[in-house]
């Protein structure tokens, strides 16, 4: 038999994998790309303007 | 088809260059910050004996609160289990202001909400924050730093008068009461 049916998968599964590079680096990429944008807002528009303290 | 092997690798060392980009960029903002702007925690390091903090020198009862020392603006509290001594200060708005912290007990912290004040009052030691409140009216200042049952009712109050407002009296000091 070979390797997919040993594993269980379907032929739609194994589309899903086929995509899965790609598809989890654009879900990856934006959230962490969202993440340091807030952080460089917060930098930017909260903690600069502050002032130092030290 | 499932990708292959290669390729899985390659969009993993894809993925690991734009995290450690991330990681650069955020580092090199804070680098930046640090030594050009000069935006450092405070830092401060003084020691101070906590047996008679509140007996002798600094911190006695008279010399806490805002006073106006040779022109520049200086506010003492203690902080201890579990409240603000005093609970409420009185700062100018648009002036250098230096704040003076200690504990004679546990270790506490402050901050000052919407601004950058932030530090640790550890017992022994003097924490001092530099600063200049740019916002008009009360500013919460709570207590950050787990410091026992009553910890959560430790709240004090920061006064932010307009400079035309803040009037020293003979020996310099500014208080809360004064000002209402």
């Amino acid at each position: 038999m070979a390797g997919d049916e040993d594993q269980g998968l379907t032929d739609s599964d194994a589309r899903r994998l086929a995509e899965v590079p790609t598809g989890a680096a654009w879900l990856a990429g934006t959230a962490v790309a969202l993440l340091v944008l807030a952080w460089f807002l917060i930098w930017l528009f909260i903690y600069l303007p502050r002032g130092a303290i030290g | 088809m499932a990708a292959d092997e290669a390729s899985v690798r390659r969009s993993e060392a894809r993925w690991g260059m734009v995290v450690a980009g991330s990681v650069a960029l955020i580092v090199a903002a804070t680098l930046f910050a640090a030594l050009a702007l000069h935006r450092n925690p405070p830092s401060n390091l003084e020691r101070i004996d906590p047996k008679t903090l509140h007996l002798t020198g600094e911190f006695t009862e008279p010399n806490l609160g805002t006073r106006v020392e040779d022109g520049q603006v200086v506010v003492r509290v203690v902080m201890t289990q579990f409240a603000f001594v005093p609970r409420c200060v009185v700062v100018p708005e648009g002036q250098p202001v230096t704040l003076r912290l200690s504990s004679p007990d546990v270790i506490h912290g402050i901050l000052v909400t919407g601004t950058n004040v932030n530090t640790m009052v550890v017992p022994g030691y003097v924490s001092q924050v530099h600063t200049v409140f740019r916002t008009l009216g009360n500013l919460l200042m709570p207590c950050h730093e787990f410091c026992g049952l009553g910890h959560s009712q430790m709240l004090a109050r920061v006064q932010v008068m307009p400079t035309e407002q803040f009037h020293p009296d003979a020996q310099g000091r500014v208080d809360c009461a004064a000002q209402q």
